[in-house]
């Protein structure tokens, strides 16, 4: 039961891709602990990076390794919006390479499932193993940094976004508030004009640099100009570069029913 | 074959060896010379000006981003963009066909031990195994699927002149149909391959794994499963937002064993083993929890009833714990191997027979633990620990008696080996108590994943140990190399084994 390298790291990925939007309704409390300003800037940045409803997109991810492509992964990303919490839940179908198809990825909270439709296996991961890959780069795009970071206001400055434009951007720090983030702490520049996230750096408890990613390709999607990729540097190894492309969103109601590991082997891509 | 054997274990030596060099060089070690934190700018890569470069040298190559950063990506609702793109070639073969393809080959080569408790007849030094699959599953509407796993095999062996008629065979592992009757309501039938369970090494609660193996090319329970024949089942799979249900029947189809319904021939398939019997069965799971995954479950076959459970839930960023349990009303494997191959009265007492069904546990315990980035950076490292509790399996003392039944010459050793074949059949433990490890490392370099098992008795000291390195081949195949080894005395559970070590080579490729 193996997977490629990319197919991991495409799982992961697109499995919370639909996640980050979810902080808008979180982030209020932290209110009362962190500055409001962050508080809404933040808020109104992951706000634009996701639709804020249950949603199916095709992702389509490739790796670069010094300047040549290795990789390239295509998935199915469904996600669930929980109406108690604002969290989402989500399932990723792999479509290609053939030999992966209709592998999942299930991720409910805490709970990670990869299931192989080969063995009917469902496999419990840890939440670390949402980091498959080399490029780890699930959490970049995935991680709910309202619900587990607090968030303060460092700055203004001008910050080279992923178009190689420098803009006028606020500069927040995240610091993990969960035994369980993936990552300690988290800088995000934010356009000072539009509030679109532009760039984030991501750091373990050592406080070394794990990756940085880019937001670009703004689209309007499901009513709001949204981020269509993200081109994502491995923090180990600058030259190993992942770019992760959305479309084709559609808004569906998915039953909470799919999200749970008994269902995986009768689950139907949509 | 003794020099040929002998040439096999220096190989298999040099193999270990070798990936104990590509662990040491690239896994963890490599991670203290990682490079300085990169540039606080976009990288050179995504350079909408220098962007992919692999594109401008390799027209062949997958397209990736355009020259600009907009225009691309996704668009609003409903709205097929521009920019899915294949991530391989063969999607033309693909859309000819609604399941996917799979050709692969195997060479294995096994070293055999002469056991204290002999044998009879040693397996071949090698075997070679052509498949040809086809799998997968394809709607044929928005409400109706078929589901397929079927394969054509066929297989050479050391001591056998090759002819196809009788070295091959059809394998019909799964073919189910399923309707989505309602909202909430799916109904399956066909033959499925049914598995539950959490753990890794041994399934409790994985009530049709008996008799169902077709072919053991691995002796890697997840491996394993792979090549097992599917139960015809009517199933119906019930949610709504509280709960998953899966309700079934197995149907009994051991009444007529015909050259389809056995393995008696090139097509037969072998319902008479998956389906022996009638059975019910049901699994809840409840949903809400966002961190601990419970099913309950019960099963009910003719005087063998039985009820179970598996619960998993991760206590830090890294480690996942996980437990599974099944008590059912059944024989002992001495019980089932006496009922069918009979033992001698007192060597069957000292075994632990007791003639009688009763109740018994099955337990796997354990957890997974994933290196955090501080040990491994950005690698995806893991660890697996399980220990099993097989009540129906031997003790140690037990085992003892079968040694001493086997040397003594107080048993023969077909009746003695035939417990051990019903633990293999039944895919069971043989002893009560077992630790099973597991090793995984993925993409120690590009595209290459090492991995290895260990099954540990912890009654006895010895183990059977399975290393492998698993390769990217093109697009969409895998190069796998495996080598296994089995180890402890000559009276222990696994330095008993006939197979005393062996390597074995898989090439395979989807289409």
């Amino acid at each position: 039961m193996t997977l490629t390298n990319l197919t991991r790291v495409g799982l992961a990925l697109a499995l919370l891709a639909g996640v980050a939007g979810v902080a808008g309704l979180p982030l209020a409390r932290n209110a009362m602990a962190a500055p409001l300003k962050a508080v809404d800037i933040l808020a109104k940045a992951d706000a634009i990076r996701n639709p804020q409803t249950s949603f199916v997109v095709d992702v389509a991810l490739t790796a670069y390794e010094n300047n040549q492509q290795t990789d390239s992964t295509l998935v199915t990303t469904h996600s669930r919006k929980e109406t108690e919490n604002g969290q989402f839940l989500s399932l990723v179908h792999i479509d290609q390479p053939v030999r992966d198809e209709g592998k999942l990825l299930l991720r409910n909270g805490n709970i990670l499932w990869f299931y192989d439709p080969a063995s009917k296996a469902s496999v419990r991961l840890s939440p670390r193993q949402r980091l498959l890959g080399n490029a780890s780069n699930g959490d970049v795009v995935t991680a709910n940094f309202a619900l587990d970071y607090a968030v303060e206001l460092a700055g203004e400055e001008e910050v080279v976004d992923g178009d190689r434009k420098s803009r006028p951007a606020y500069r927040l720090t995240l610091a993990s508030q969960s035994e369980i983030t993936p990552y300690h702490a988290i800088t995000l520049w934010v356009d000072r004009n539009n509030h679109r996230p532009l760039k984030g750096q991501f750091f373990a408890q050592s406080g070394r640099l794990l990756k940085v990613a880019w937001y670009r390709g703004w689209e309007p999607v499901l009513g709001e100009t949204r981020p269509t990729e993200v081109i994502i540097a491995d923090g180990f190894d600058p030259k190993k570069v992942t770019v992760m492309k959305m479309s084709n969103y559609r808004p569906q109601d998915l039953p909470p029913s799919w999200f749970s590991n008994s269902w995986l082997p009768h689950f139907r891509k949509q | 074959m003794p020099g040929s054997c002998n040439s096999l274990r220096r190989f298999a030596a040099a193999s270990v060896l070798a990936v104990a060099l590509i662990w040491s060089t690239q896994g963890v070690g490599a991670q203290t010379g990682a490079p300085d934190l990169p540039p606080d700018v976009p990288p050179d890569l995504p350079s909408l000006d220098a962007f992919p470069p692999t594109r401008r040298s390799a027209p062949t190559a997958e397209p990736s981003l355009p020259p600009g950063a907009t225009g691309t990506g996704a668009t609003g609702a409903g709205e097929r963009s521009g920019g899915r793109e294949p991530a391989q070639s063969a999607g033309s073969v693909r859309s000819l066909v609604p399941f996917q393809l799979q050709t692969g080959t195997i060479l294995s080569l096994n070293g055999h031990r002469d056991p204290q408790v002999p044998t009879g007849e040693q397996g071949p030094d090698w075997t070679q195994r052509f498949d040809l699959r086809m799998v997968g599953h394809h709607s044929v509407s928005e409400r109706v699927g078929l589901l397929a796993n079927l394969r054509l095999r066929t297989q050479a062996k050391d001591g056998e002149d090759y002819r196809f008629g009788s070295a091959s065979h059809i394998d019909l592992q799964e073919l189910a149909v399923d309707v989505k009757a309602t909202d909430w309501l799916t109904v399956e039938a066909g033959r499925i391959n049914v598995r539950n369970g959490v753990a890794t090494g041994f399934n409790p609660t994985d009530w049709f794994k008996a008799d169902s193996l077709i072919v053991a090319d691995s002796f890697d329970t997840a491996d394993r499963r792979e090549d097992r024949l599917g139960t015809a089942v009517l199933q119906g799979v019930w949610h709504n937002e509280d709960a998953v249900l899966v309700t079934g029947y197995r149907v009994p189809m051991a009444g007529s064993t015909g050259t389809w319904l056995s393995d008696r021939s090139v097509f037969g398939q072998g319902f008479n083993r998956t389906n022996g019997r009638s059975a019910l069965y049901a699994k809840l799971t409840p949903l809400g929890s966002q961190n601990l995954s419970t099913t309950v479950n019960a099963f009910y076959e003719p005087g063998q009833p039985g009820v179970g459970a598996e619960v998993s839930g991760a206590v830090s960023e890294t480690l996942v714990l996980f437990a599974e349990w099944f008590a059912q009303h059944r024989r002992s494997l001495v019980d089932e191997s006496h009922r069918l191959v009979p033992l001698p009265l007192s060597v069957a007492d000292r075994l632990g027979a007791k003639g009688r069904r009763r109740l018994l546990h099955q337990v796997s315990v354990g957890a997974n633990w994933s290196l955090p980035a501080e040990i491994v950076g950005n690698k995806d490292v893991s660890l697996t620990a399980e220990y099993h509790y097989n009540q129906s399996g031997l003790s140690k003392g037990a085992m003892d008696a079968w040694f001493d039944a086997g040397l003594s010459g107080a048993a023969r050793p077909g009746p003695l080996w035939a417990v051990r074949g019903t633990a293999s059949r039944l895919q069971e433990p043989l002893s009560q108590h077992e630790l099973f490890f597991r090793f995984a490392y993925k993409d120690v370099v590009t595209d290459v994943d090492l991995g290895a098992i260990a099954f540990v008795s912890p009654q006895d000291g010895s183990a059977l140990v399975q290393a492998d390195v698993d390769v990217k081949v093109l697009v969409d195949g895998r190069l796998k190399f495996t080598a296994f080894t089995a180890t402890g005395r000559d009276r222990s559970v696994y330095g008993s084994l006939p197979s005393d070590y062996g390597c074995r080579v898989s090439l395979s490729y989807t289409f």
